[in-house]
């Protein structure tokens, strides 16, 4: 609840900041020529530390960047880290990993003079290698006729992968001259997975939480700083 | 130009709800699976062996623990093996009269759903340590427990 409290404040956030600067530069650039910049714009998330100051249970780090292509088009990347605790009605697990996501946006926001925003569509391959824990389960038996005992094998799985194929949807906003606020969400879909036997991915760092039917979802707030190389004329 | 951008963010806007709605539409928070099976006893005509005999004034209950079945009649009866143990000892009174049987099995753990968790499934089911006051005789018919269909025969 916290964290979905938290996610939704910084979304309002952030538009609030794009209202703001859509009304500041709405005069006055009228007749200055437009160029676009082009150049390295690497950021981190900053969700994932915000989440894990307020729940010890789940640490992510990621970092992402992206360069421009095209007028609308960026090559986009995002490496992570992650490692979460996760209590469940019968069991618990701990999901220990990295992964990399690999892909590109197209902006479709038609930016006014000298404005640098996005609203974007993306896709991405994600893919991820993780270990997995399976640190305490209770037998599910119906009724409690028997006394049911907690067993806690901390059983855990190595070498578990996943790949995945992504949808990305979100806005950019240069907030400050070179510094870029963004949000955006994920729409996934498990191409392919090695799982335990025994067992089965619930977690999958980049992935969050996977759905029972392969499909997984995921929010992004990030701050990102863009290196100029060069600029183009529109 | 405007009207341009309008469009695309009502559309956007149109996408992004209908995202969120496919991902909150498959949360698999209810267990609705099937989680450990009981072990299904069904009871014969021990003169007869291929016809169901109701046991009658059937009591039955584990070792040191309350009764599952309450003075019933019936043909077939359904109990739970200890899950904390590799056997276990009931007692199965038809009519005041009381046997004892107990039941030999190995556990394995099966893992089910993320919210059903894991169950077991019981398999090398054997018989010992039975008594023959009013149960004539034994069948196991299915070793391994994993549904909820006939797994021993009780002839009376």
């Amino acid at each position: 609840m916290k964290q979905s409290m938290l996610k939704y404040f910084i979304s309002i956030l952030v538009l609030l900041v794009t209202i703001s600067v859509t009304a500041q530069e709405e005069t006055a650039t009228d007749t200055l020529k437009s160029k676009d910049k082009y150049g390295l714009r690497l950021g981190i998330d900053i969700s994932k530390p915000i989440i894990s100051i307020f729940n010890d249970k789940i640490k992510g780090f990621e970092i992402l960047g992206d360069f421009r292509i095209k007028r609308n088009v960026y090559a986009a990347i995002e490496l992570g880290t992650y490692d979460r605790d996760t209590q469940e009605y019968f069991f618990s697990f701990n999901t220990k990993g990295s992964y990399i996501k690999i892909g590109g946006n197209y902006n479709l926001y038609e930016n006014w003079p000298n404005m640098n925003n996005e609203i974007f569509v993306g896709l991405r391959y994600g893919l991820s290698s993780f270990s997995q824990t399976l640190k305490s389960y209770t037998p599910n038996i119906d009724g409690t006729y028997f006394e049911e005992n907690t067993i806690t094998p901390n059983q855990k799985f190595d070498n578990l992968s996943a790949q995945w194929a992504e949808i990305v949807i979100g806005l950019k906003v240069e907030t400050l001259e070179n510094v870029y606020l963004g949000v955006s969400i994920g729409l996934k879909k498990l191409v392919d997975e090695k799982e335990p036997t025994s067992f089965k991915n619930l977690y999958i760092p980049g992935f969050e939480r996977v759905f029972s039917n392969d499909t997984g979802f995921s929010f992004n707030y990030s701050i990102s700083y863009l290196i100029p190389i060069y600029k183009k004329n529109k | 130009m405007l009207t341009h951008l309008k469009f695309m963010k009502k559309h956007i806007l149109s996408l992004i709800v209908f995202l969120i709605l496919i991902a909150s539409c498959q949360k698999d928070d209810f267990c609705i699976d099937e989680t450990t099976p009981q072990l299904i006893i069904r009871f014969y005509d021990n003169d007869e062996p291929t016809e169901y005999k109701s046991a009658t004034g059937l009591y039955v209950w584990a070792n040191e623990l309350d009764t599952i079945y309450n003075n019933v009649s019936t043909d077939s009866i359904a109990i739970p093996l200890n899950p904390s143990l590799d056997l276990t000892v009931y007692h199965l009174s038809s009519e005041t009269i009381e046997d004892e049987l107990t039941i030999n099995y190995s556990r394995k753990e099966v893992y089910v759903s993320r919210s059903c968790g894991f169950k077991y499934n019981f398999e090398n089911i054997n018989l010992s340590g039975i008594t023959n006051n009013w149960i004539l005789n034994t069948e196991v018919t299915n070793q391994t427990v994993e549904n909820e269909t006939e797994h021993v025969k009780i002839f009376h």
